[in-house]
C-alpha cells in the first residue's frame, strides 16, 4: 500500500470546507424559527469557501495517490473503532460535485425561499444536508458511511417534509423515510456480516486484504493480523447484495424506488440539490467504493436491477404532467443508467455519468423550478388559481423565459445524449461497456445493453416531449395567453442556470466531442484488485465508433418522435389532450401510474401488513388481554392474602416486640421516675438484697 | 446501778419520742418530739463518756438544726391557724422495710455485749489536743465544708433578682 | 438477744427515720427522719468509742457527723425553699419533674 504521508494542508482544508455547513446548520439551529433575514446569505458565503477550497484540493491534489486520515473514535474490549477518512480521485471529484451544486442550490435558493417564512430552517437543513453528503464522501469506515447515510436520509425527510403543513408533503417524507428504511437494512446486515468475517469496517484495509487475496479452491483466505481468514464466494456474494439493498433504497432502484417520485413535494431546489445530484448518487458512489467486494453474481444482479430501472423510470416518465414527476422519473430511469454501468463491470463510466448527470440533471430541475417560480409569481400578481407544475397548462414558455428555454434546452439535449454534450460522452461510455459486457459472455446478458438502448431512447423522446410542452405550441395558462406578464427570474436564479449549462458542454469532459469516455475515467480509476477481476472472464471489446453511431441515432430518433408527436398547433394538442384524458390506453395508464408500482405495494405489503396489524390486534385483544386480566387478578387476589398475613402475622409479631421492648422500657422507667423516695426504697431494697445474702451464705 | 436504770429511762425516751414523730402528721409536733430524741441521746452521750459530743450535740441541734427546721417548716406554709400536715404514701412499704432493716441490724449487731464503760480521766482535754493535732487537717477540712455549705445555702435560697449585681 | 441497748436504740432511731423518709410526703419530714438517722449513726460511734477509751476517733467522728448535718440542714432548707417558690408545694410527689403524666 503506497500511503501518503498525511499532508496537515490538504486535511485542514478538508476538515474546513466539512465543518461550514455544519456551522451553517448549527446557526440555523439557533435561528430556526426566526423570521429574521440574513441566514441564506451567510449559508451561501460559508458555502462558497468550502467550494473554493473542494476545488483547491482538486487542482492541487490531482493525480496524488490515496492518502488517509484516522483517529481512535470509541472502543469496545480490544476492537477500536477509528474515525477514519480517506482522500482519492473518487472522493475529490465528489466533493466537488458536492459543493458545487449545494453552492448553486444556496445561491438559487436565496431567490427562490425569499418569501418563505422557514427560510431560516431551509438553509439550516440545506446545511446539514451537505455536511452529511461530505462525510459520506469522506469516511474510509464503513460505520462512518452508515452514520451518515442516516443523517442524509434525515434531512432529505426534513426537506421533503419542509411544508410540513401540507398533508401531501408529510405523507411523501413519511414515505421517503420508511422505503429508505427498508434498503438500510440490507445495508446494516452487509456491515455486519463485513465485520464478522473481516473484523474490520475500514474500506481501506478491506482493500488491502482483497489486495492480498488467495485463491484457493472453493474458498477465498485472506491474511488479517497474521490469522488466517477464510471466506466462500458464496458469502461475498451475500454481503455484495445486502450492500446493495442500501444503495438500491437510497438511489431510488427497482423495487424500492417509489419514494422519489412522491419526495417531489419538497421545493424545486431541494429536489435539485438531494433527489437529482447528490443524495440519490450517494447510492452509486457507495457500490463505487465496495466495488471490489462484488461477485460476478452480484454483479449480475446489480446490472440487471440497473437495466430495469432505468427502463421502468424511462417508461413512467413518458406520460407524467407534471413538470417535477417527469424529472423525477427521469433521474430514476438516469441512476439505473448509472448502477448498470456498475453492474457491468464500468465503475470508472457509473461515476462519470454520475459527474454529468449531476450537473445537468441538477440544472434541468432549477430550470424546472425557475419557470414555477415565475408561475407562481404571476398567479401571485393576477390572483388565478391553478397548478404551476401541470405541463398542459405551459406552452410557448420560451417568449416569455429566454434564458431558461435555453438553458433546458441545453440541458435536455445533453440528457438525451447527443454529441456535443456531456450526456452524450458518458452515456455513451456506459452502453459501449454493457456490450462489451454482454458480448463477453453472451446470452441472457444481451438483455441489459438492448434494455440501456431502449431507455437511452425513450429518454430523448420525453425529453422532447417535455420541451416542446412547456417551451413551444401556444400558451395554456389561464389569464395569460400571449400576451405579456410572465417575466424572467432575476439574477440569482439565473446564473446558477447558465453555470450548470456550461457545465453541460463537452468540453470539460473530453475534447473530442465524438470521443471515447473521458479523463474523469482515469482519475477515478484504480488499479486496486477485486474480487470479480479474480474471476477469468473473457473480454471482447466493441468498437466504440460502431456503439457512438448506434447510439447517436437512437437518441436522434427519440428526439425526433417526440418533436413530431408533440409539435402540433393549438387545436391538435387539445384534441389530443381530451383524447388522452376521456380513454387512455393501457400502456399510458401503466406509464402514468408508474407501473401501479403504488398499487401493487398496497395490495401486497401494505395489505399484508395491515392484516398482520389487525390479527397483531385481535391477538392482543383476545389473548393477551384475558392473560393481563387474569394476571391482575391472580395479583389482586394475592395481594389481599399477602396483605392479611402482613396484617395479622408481621404487624402482630412487630407489636409484640414493641410491646415486650415498651413493657421492659416501662420497668426500666420506673427506676428513675424522679421521685425521690422511690429511689431511695430501691436502694433500700437492694441493700437488703445484699445483707439477705451475706446473711444466707 | 443507778447509771443502767438512767440508761434505760433515757432509751425509752428516745424510744417515745421517735414513734411519737412515727405516728404523728403534724410537722410541727414532729419538730418538737425532734427535741425530746435529741435531748434523750445527748443524755446517753454523757453516760458513754462523751461529754463534749453531748453538749455540741444540744447545742447544734437543738440550738441549730431545729430552728431551721421550724423556719423551713413556718415558710413553706402559710396556711394559719390550721395544723401543718403531712400525707402519707407508702406506709405499708416503708414499715415493711424499716422493720426488715431493724431486723436485719440487729441480728448483725449480735455478739457485741454491752460491757461497761471504763472511765477514762480528762476526755475532753485529750479530745482537743486530738482535734488540733491528729485530726487537724479533717477539722479544718470540716469547718472549709461547713463555710461553703452555708454560702451554697444562703446563694440557693436568696430571692431572685436580689444582689445579683 | 445479748446486744447493747446502744445498739438496739440505734437500730430502732435508724429504722424510724428511713420509715420517716419512706413514708413523708412533706420534705420537711423526710429531713426529720434524715436527722434521725445521722443520730443512729452517731450513737454507734459514741458507743463503740466508749468501749474503747484509749482512742477518740469515734467522738471526733460524731463530731464531724453534727457538723455536716449543720451543714446539710441548712442546704436542704434552702433547696427546700427554692423548690417552694418554684413550684408553690412541698409535696414530694408533685415535685418529682422527671415523671411525664
Amino acid at each position: 500500500m503506497e500511503q501518503q504521508p498525511t499532508n496537515i494542508w490538504i486535511w485542514s482544508a478538508i476538515a474546513v470546507l466539512w465543518l461550514l455547513p455544519l456551522l451553517s446548520f448549527v446557526i440555523g439551529l439557533v435561528l430556526w424559527r426566526r423570521r429574521k433575514d440574513g441566514l441564506g446569505k451567510f449559508s451561501t458565503s460559508l458555502l462558497a469557501v468550502s467550494t473554493l477550497l473542494s476545488w483547491a484540493i482538486f487542482g492541487v491534489n490531482f493525480g496524488v495517490p490515496e492518502s488517509f486520515f484516522s483517529v481512535s473514535w470509541w472502543t469496545v474490549g480490544d476492537t477500536e473503532f477509528s474515525f477514519s477518512l480517506a482522500l482519492s480521485g473518487i472522493t475529490q471529484l465528489l466533493l466537488v460535485i458536492v459543493s458545487t451544486v449545494s453552492l448553486l442550490v444556496h445561491v438559487y435558493s436565496l431567490e427562490y425561499m425569499k418569501d418563505d417564512p422557514g427560510k431560516n430552517r431551509y438553509f439550516a437543513c440545506l446545511g446539514l444536508f451537505t455536511f452529511s453528503m461530505l462525510g459520506i464522501v469522506l469516511s474510509d469506515s464503513l460505520l462512518l458511511i452508515f452514520c451518515f447515510w442516516e443523517l442524509v436520509g434525515t434531512s432529505s425527510y426534513f426537506l421533503i417534509g419542509f411544508w410540513y403543513k401540507k398533508e401531501s408533503a408529510a405523507l411523501a417524507s413519511f414515505k421517503a423515510f420508511l422505503v429508505n428504511r427498508v434498503g438500510d437494512l440490507g445495508f446494516l446486515i452487509g456491515i455486519c456480516l463485513i465485520y464478522a468475517i473481516f473484523k474490520t469496517l475500514s474500506i481501506s484495509e478491506l482493500q488491502g486484504m482483497v489486495d492480498a487475496i488467495q485463491w484457493k479452491g472453493e474458498v477465498f483466505n485472506f491474511e488479517k493480523n497474521g490469522e488466517l481468514i477464510s471466506s466462500s464466494p458464496f458469502m461475498f456474494t451475500v454481503i455484495s447484495i445486502c450492500l446493495l439493498g442500501g444503495a438500491v433504497g437510497k438511489s431510488a432502484q427497482f423495487p424500492l424506488q417509489v419514494w422519489l417520485p412522491d419526495a417531489m413535494e419538497g421545493p424545486t431546489p431541494v429536489s435539485a440539490l438531494i433527489h437529482a445530484a447528490t443524495m440519490v448518487a450517494a447510492g452509486i458512489y457507495f457500490i463505487a467504493r465496495v466495488f471490489f467486494l462484488f461477485t460476478p453474481p452480484a454483479l449480475f444482479i446489480v446490472a440487471f436491477i440497473g437495466a430495469i430501472t432505468a427502463v421502468m423510470g424511462a417508461v413512467a416518465a413518458i406520460s407524467q404532467y407534471d413538470i417535477k414527476k417527469v424529472l423525477a422519473f427521469s433521474t430514476i430511469s438516469q441512476l439505473g443508467f448509472m448502477v448498470l454501468a456498475l453492474g457491468v463491470g464500468g465503475r470508472e463510466e457509473g461515476l462519470f455519468h454520475l459527474a454529468t448527470h449531476a450537473a445537468f440533471k441538477a440544472g434541468l430541475f432549477l430550470a424546472a423550478g425557475s419557470i414555477i417560480h415565475a408561475l407562481h409569481r404571476f398567479a401571485h400578481e393576477t390572483h388565478a388559481h391553478f397548478d404551476a407544475q401541470d405541463m398542459r397548462l405551459m406552452g410557448g414558455i420560451r417568449r416569455f423565459m429566454p434564458t431558461t428555454f435555453l438553458v433546458f434546452l441545453l440541458l435536455a439535449l445533453a440528457i438525451s445524449g447527443i454529441p456535443m454534450f456531456s450526456g452524450f460522452l458518458s452515456k455513451d461510455a456506459i452502453i459501449t461497456k454493457a456490450f462489451s459486457w454482454a458480448s463477453a459472455e453472451g446470452g441472457v446478458r444481451w438483455i441489459v445493453p438492448m434494455l440501456a438502448l431502449f431507455s437511452a431512447f425513450l429518454t430523448a423522446f420525453y425529453m422532447s416531449r417535455l420541451v416542446m410542452l412547456v417551451f413551444f405550441g401556444s400558451n395554456k395558462t389561464p389569464l395569460l395567453g400571449n400576451k405579456g406578464g410572465l417575466t424572467e427570474n432575476g439574477k440569482l436564479i439565473t446564473i446558477p442556470l447558465l453555470v450548470l449549462a456550461a457545465g453541460s458542454l463537452w468540453i470539460w469532459f473530453n475534447w473530442n466531442p465524438f470521443g471515447q469516455g473521458s479523463w474523469l475515467m482515469d482519475l477515478v480509476a484504480t488499479d486496486r484488485s477485486t474480487i470479480s477481476g479474480l474471476y477469468l472472464e473473457t473480454t471482447n471489446e466493441i468498437p466504440h465508433k460502431t456503439i457512438a453511431i448506434i447510439s447517436i441515432l437512437v437518441s436522434l430518433t427519440g428526439v425526433g418522435l417526440g418533436y413530431v408527436m408533440y409539435d402540433e398547433d393549438e387545436h391538435q394538442a387539445i384534441a389530443e389532450l381530451e383524447e388522452k384524458t376521456s380513454k387512455p390506453g393501457f400502456w399510458s395508464e401503466l406509464s402514468f401510474n408508474n407501473w401501479y408500482l403504488n398499487e401493487l405495494y398496497d395490495q401486497t405489503v401494505v395489505y399484508s401488513f395491515n392484516q398482520l396489524t389487525k390479527a397483531s390486534s385481535w391477538a392482543d385483544r383476545r389473548v393477551i388481554d384475558p392473560v393481563v386480566n387474569l394476571t391482575g387478578v391472580l395479583m389482586v387476589v394475592t395481594s389481599v392474602v399477602v396483605g392479611w398475613f402482613d396484617k395479622k402475622v408481621v404487624d402482630g409479631l412487630v407489636q409484640l416486640t414493641v410491646r415486650i421492648t415498651e413493657f421492659f422500657g416501662n420497668i426500666a422507667r420506673s427506676f428513675q421516675g424522679g421521685a425521690v423516695q422511690k429511689y431511695i426504697a430501691w436502694s433500700l431494697f437492694f441493700t437488703l438484697l445484699v445483707v439477705t445474702w451475706i446473711l444466707i451464705k | 446501778m443507778d447509771t443502767g436504770v438512767i440508761h434505760y429511762i433515757l432509751a425509752a425516751l428516745v424510744v417515745l419520742s421517735v414513734l411519737g414523730i412515727l405516728v404523728t402528721r403534724n410537722l410541727l409536733y414532729a419538730a418538737f418530739l425532734l427535741v425530746l430524741t435529741f435531748l434523750g441521746v445527748a443524755g446517753l452521750f454523757v453516760l458513754a463518756q462523751a461529754d463534749f459530743v453531748a453538749v455540741t450535740q444540744l447545742m447544734i441541734y437543738i440550738g441549730g438544726v431545729l430552728i431551721l427546721l421550724v423556719f423551713g417548716i413556718m415558710l413553706t406554709n402559710r396556711v394559719a391557724g390550721q395544723p401543718i400536715l403531712t400525707q402519707l404514701n407508702r406506709t405499708v412499704l416503708g414499715v415493711l422495710f424499716s422493720v426488715a432493716l431493724f431486723t436485719s441490724i440487729v441480728y448483725l449487731s449480735q455478739g457485741f455485749h454491752s460491757t461497761e464503760a471504763v472511765v477514762v480521766p480528762h476526755a475532753i482535754q485529750r479530745l482537743g489536743m486530738a482535734i488540733l493535732t491528729d485530726y487537724f487537717i479533717l477539722f479544718e477540712i470540716v469547718g472549709v465544708v461547713l463555710l461553703v455549705a452555708l454560702v451554697g445555702a444562703a446563694t440557693i435560697a436568696r430571692f431572685k433578682g436580689e444582689g445579683h449585681g | 438477744m445479748g446486744n447493747s441497748i446502744y445498739l438496739l436504740l440505734s437500730a430502732f432511731v435508724f429504722s424510724a427515720g428511713v420509715a420517716l423518709v419512706l413514708t413523708r410526703q412533706n420534705v420537711i419530714a423526710v429531713l426529720i427522719g434524715v436527722e434521725l438517722v445521722f443520730n443512729a449513726a452517731n450513737i454507734n460511734f459514741v458507743y463503740f468509742n466508749a468501749l474503747y477509751p484509749e482512742r477518740l476517733d469515734g467522738q471526733f467522728f460524731t463530731l464531724v457527723v453534727i457538723t455536716i448535718a449543720a451543714a446539710e440542714t441548712a442546704l436542704a432548707l434552702a433547696i427546700i425553699l427554692k423548690l417552694y417558690r418554684t413550684y408553690h408545694t412541698t409535696n414530694l410527689d408533685e415535685i418529682s419533674n422527671l415523671v411525664e403524666e
